[in-house]
């Protein structure tokens, strides 16, 4: 049974209050019956109403059913429930569920096996390829001139100098940006948009403009001549440029299956969307892989990957000449806790591995790193560092207290360190020590 | 990077302005700018540029070369000496410093009684989070290990832990720190100092005392209440009760008043002799004569001419204050009676209100606990919360105890009779109830809430029984409030709520016993 911890219960919440009443409910006295076997936990909750609510979860998910009336998903039964399994795992009677779970379990194995039919039958349906054809090729000429004229854009910022943009308000990189939207390259307008931030952020905004401008060049030059790169590099190209890969068409395909190890995790918040990147490491095909989770508002994230464990699993890459991005074609359900993780012997290696990344594709924002014999630092001056065994000192980003939190849990000694690297600083995400692994996390 | 600084200052001024500077850069780099260059005028000078800027960029992003260490090595941590807590004590820990601050002395005094320590990686939140919060920084730096300590070497801010938990220092090197600290590191050597050589302590005092603002001598004084003896009474006296600041000399003053056979004490209870006498041959009187005026000499001894109360007159307030000033322990040994029989006798003179005012101040002042029950438990003063404060937590448990059942207070939970003094004296109940006490309120409340299912509780009561009940009690509690809650009971939340805390102590408790 995947052990959940309560913060990661909790964080599927909708909202404040149902995270109040769902740990109201997490004490076995507020529940008539209790039970759970490997796959799922269910119990019956006395509520207002005349007969007890039936409360189930399926623990491999999870998901969750309950017969309350609340229009609230999942519902304070539900999260109470889940709480109290990760809690109290001796309140639950263990044996096999009764009908209405089982009933509910084996509805919910058909819907998937339909769904699964009904997306190879969809796929099937498509009959007419030629209109298809015709919005591709609408969609490029879109991106064509949406380019171009971002191209003259460029050139009139390089002729009439740099100097005057760190003034521009937010609205005047939007309105490049929003432009870029309409043309069908958000993830261009995505570049665009941060360029706000780039400009406004002090001390040597003026070269890392520059090199943003630069990326952005070379982005449009390469969609020009599309047809000349290789096929793995136009994936990258796409990608780049925002045009998405049907998921679906994706999960078709064969996965590398391997023991993952969940490295390290962190979460973005872009305006009212949440994304949530999730680094994995084969054990034995020593490749990285990030999974995506994106939840708009107060929609709760994926939480079936905990970082500090590993996952037998069957991941599907997205199409590139240096494939990261991946997406959980199936999965076992073998939970074993991580405490040794392979990784680079120093700084050196490290960079090695990153540039013949960026040379594969220029394009990438962040890489994965993990670290070996590093001790965290600081200087009282120039901040956070990782020194490594050869002596070279990696600069960090480092958010909230993560610098103390480091050099707490290594008290001088070394420790490996995973996080992302931009070609500039390194963000430390987690930390094992010895047979313990530790969350960066920027709460505390 | 010469080549590429050269390139952001010409973009930043732009090609209408300036021409493109000179790139001369040998090996594949220059090739490649070389082929670039070679393209203009085709190439307009822009795109030039810009194709520049991502090859530069990338240049840059994939060949960075990362500084060396040259300076000195970090320290290594000593030993951990005390297992840690669990990782469900961790995540309790966690979700005190989130959201329920109030249970934080309690889980740090149950890890320290546990004989653990707070994993490592809590520690940053915790010494950050006790910055502010002086009480606690004694448990912390119990439960902080070496892990701490060592931190603390790093970040001055959490230097709290060393002066602590440091080794003792020398001679030489306390006299360094007195000298060259600040303000925190000097009153926490002094606070160390009165326990173990309050001779030194006071020696350091006064070796800068001329040199020392006003404000520091008034939080040096404030360290005198510890290792207080008649050693110092020659400092006390002749130093700073003559001190120009007047928070200094009533600091003095009220040491001095502590200090038995002190000069102070000793002429104050003589002026206070001459004022209460007992008359009578068979039924004793207290009677009492008000001082004729306030001369210099009292003034000096800490009695305010002109200090102004609107319940009493002039003199009245001068017999108040002095009678606040001496040890209230002597009046036995003077009258030969108990203190409830010398209140009772002050009642029935016309000057009751400012003895009993001016006993209150004494028992607090000379932290005597017999005075303090008597006082709450027998006179309606208003300072019953403040006093029972006073006393250690047993103690305090009995006095709250023995005023409910005299006064039959309970009603008071629910308003239904009114006692400010229950009241806030419950409030002050704040550390970890006896069981014997616990089921004693416990019971009263059943009591209550069965009588009357519309009654509703203080939610500072139950607040106070949830962050205060022996958690050995949960299990009961949760029994027997569940029929309340069940039954739609008006105090249904709040009974609610209060377990939900009560159960939240209970598992902390029993995590950190795994």
């Amino acid at each position: 049974m995947p052990s959940y911890s309560e913060k990661q219960i909790l964080a599927l919440a909708p909202d404040q209050s149902s995270q109040k009443s769902g740990a109201e409910l997490a004490a076995a006295r507020k529940w008539v019956s209790l039970g759970n076997d490997a796959r799922a936990a269910w119990g019956e909750c006395q509520g207002s109403g005349k007969l007890p609510y039936q409360t189930c979860i399926d623990l491999s998910e999870p998901a969750f059913k309950c017969t309350c009336p609340s229009r609230k998903f999942p519902c304070k039964h539900g999260l109470g429930l889940f709480l109290l399994v990760a809690k109290e795992p001796a309140a639950f009677a263990q044996g096999s569920p009764p009908a209405w779970v089982t009933e509910w379990l084996s509805g919910r194995q058909q819907r998937a096996e339909k769904k699964t039919k009904s997306r190879d039958d969809a796929a099937a349906e498509i009959s007419d390829r030629a209109a298809q054809a015709r919005r591709q090729a609408e969609r490029q000429a879109k991106i064509e001139s949406g380019l171009s004229q971002l191209e003259r854009w460029l050139q009139d910022r390089m002729r009439q100098g740099l100097a005057g943009l760190q003034l521009q308000s937010y609205s005047f990189w939007e309105e490049v940006a929003a432009r870029l939207v309409d043309a069908q390259a958000p993830g261009v307008a995505r570049l665009i948009r941060q360029c706000a931030e780039l400009a406004s952020g002090g001390d040597g905004w003026q070269e890392r403009l520059f090199d943003r401008f630069g990326q952005i060049y070379l982005l449009i030059e390469a969609f020009k001549r599309l047809d000349q790169l290789s096929p793995e590099t136009q994936s990258d190209v796409r990608a780049a440029i925002g045009i998405t890969v049907s998921q679906e068409d994706l999960l078709k395909e064969q996965g590398v299956r391997d023991l993952w190890l969940i490295m390290a995790q962190r979460v973005n918040q872009e305006d009212r969307l949440k994304v949530q990147r999730t680094w994995l490491r084969g054990q034995h095909t020593a490749r990285w892989a990030l999974v995506l989770s994106f939840a708009h508002g107060m929609q709760p994230l994926d939480v079936s990957l905990v970082p500090g464990f590993t996952l037998e699993a069957e991941l599907v890459f997205f199409p590139g000449a240096h494939q990261l991005r991946a997406l959980v074609k199936s999965r076992g359900n073998s939970w074993q806790t991580l405490t040794d993780i392979q990784v680079s012997e120093d700084s050196e290696q490290a960079l090695d591995e990153y540039s013949a990344a960026i040379a594969r594709n220029p394009w990438l924002e962040t890489c994965p790193m993990a670290i070996n014999q590093v001790v965290p630092i600081r200087d009282k001056a120039a901040g956070w560092f990782l020194q490594d065994q050869i002596k070279n000192l990696i600069p960090l980003t480092v958010a909230g207290n993560v610098g103390w939190q480091m050099m707490a849990i290594s008290g001088g000694r070394p420790l490996s360190v995973v996080g992302e690297y931009d070609g500039c600083a390194f963000l430390p995400l987690s930390a094992v020590t010895g047979d313990q692994y530790f969350r960066l996390d920027e709460r505390g | 990077m010469a080549i590429k600084d050269d390139l952001v200052t010409g973009a930043l001024l732009g090609t209408e302005h300036q021409a493109l500077p000179e790139i001369s850069v040998g090996g594949q780099l220059g090739e490649l700018i070389a082929r670039l260059s070679a393209q203009v005028p085709q190439l307009s000078r822009e795109r030039l540029l810009l194709q520049l800027a991502s090859l530069l960029a990338l240049y840059q992003r994939a060949g960075k070369v990362l500084p060396v260490n040259d300076g000195d090595e970090l320290s290594i941590c000593e030993e951990l000496k005390l297992p840690s807590v669990s990782a469900k004590s961790s995540r309790h820990l966690k979700s005190i410093l989130q959201d329920n601050e109030s249970l934080l002395a309690e889980w740090l005094a149950a890890v320290a009684r546990a004989k653990k320590r707070v994993s490592e990686e809590c520690l940053p939140e915790l010494l950050e989070y006790c910055l502010k919060q002086t009480r606690l920084q004694e448990l912390v730096s119990q439960v902080a290990d070496s892990r701490g300590r060592w931190l603390a070497r790093y970040n001055p801010d959490w230097n709290y832990l060393l002066a602590r938990t440091g080794p003792a220092l020398d001679l030489d090197n306390a006299r360094q720190l007195w000298e060259t600290g600040n303000v925190g590191d000097r009153c926490r050597l002094l606070a160390s100092l009165r326990v173990t050589d309050a001779a030194l302590a006071r020696e350091l005092v006064m070796s800068t005392w001329a040199e020392d603002p006003a404000d520091q001598r008034v939080e040096f004084l404030d360290a005198f209440s510890t290792g207080l003896s008649i050693e110092d009474e020659d400092f006390l006296e002749k130093k700073a009760l003559d001190d120009k600041r007047k928070e200094v000399r009533q600091r003095a003053v009220a040491l001095l008043a502590r200090i038995p056979g002190s000069g102070l004490s000793e002429r104050m209870k003589e002026r206070l002799f001459s004022c209460l006498v007992i008359k009578g041959m068979f039924g004793k009187n207290l009677e009492v004569s008000l001082p004729e005026a306030c001369d210099k000499s009292m003034a000096r001894d800490g009695i305010n001419p002109k200090q102004f109360d609107s319940r009493m007159g002039e003199k009245a307030g001068w017999l108040c204050q002095m009678v606040g000033l001496v040890n209230p322990s002597v009046w036995r040994e003077r009258f030969s009676c108990s203190p409830s029989e010398l209140i009772q006798m002050a009642a029935k003179t016309e000057w009751s209100l400012p003895l009993l005012i001016g006993w209150v101040e004494a028992a607090r002042l000379h932290r005597d606990e017999t005075w303090v029950s008597v006082l709450v438990l027998q006179t309606d003063t208003a300072a019953a919360e403040s006093l029972v404060q006073i006393l250690p937590p047993d103690r305090r448990e009995e006095v709250v105890a023995e005023y409910l059942r005299k006064n039959d207070s309970w009603q008071a939970f629910t308003g239904a009779k009114y006692d400010h003094r229950l009241l806030s004296m419950f409030q002050a109940l704040s550390h970890t109830w006896s069981e014997q006490f616990s089921r004693l309120i416990v019971k009263s409340v059943d009591q209550l809430l069965s009588r009357d299912k519309q009654a509703v509780l203080f939610g500072a009561v139950t607040s106070r029984i949830a962050t205060s009940l022996t958690p050995l009690l949960v299990d009961e509690v949760a029994a027997s409030w569940q029929r309340f809650i069940n039954e739609n009971h008006a105090s249904k939340s709040l009974l609610e709520s209060a377990l939900s805390t009560l159960s939240l102590r209970k598992e902390m408790h029993d995590a950190l016993l795994e």
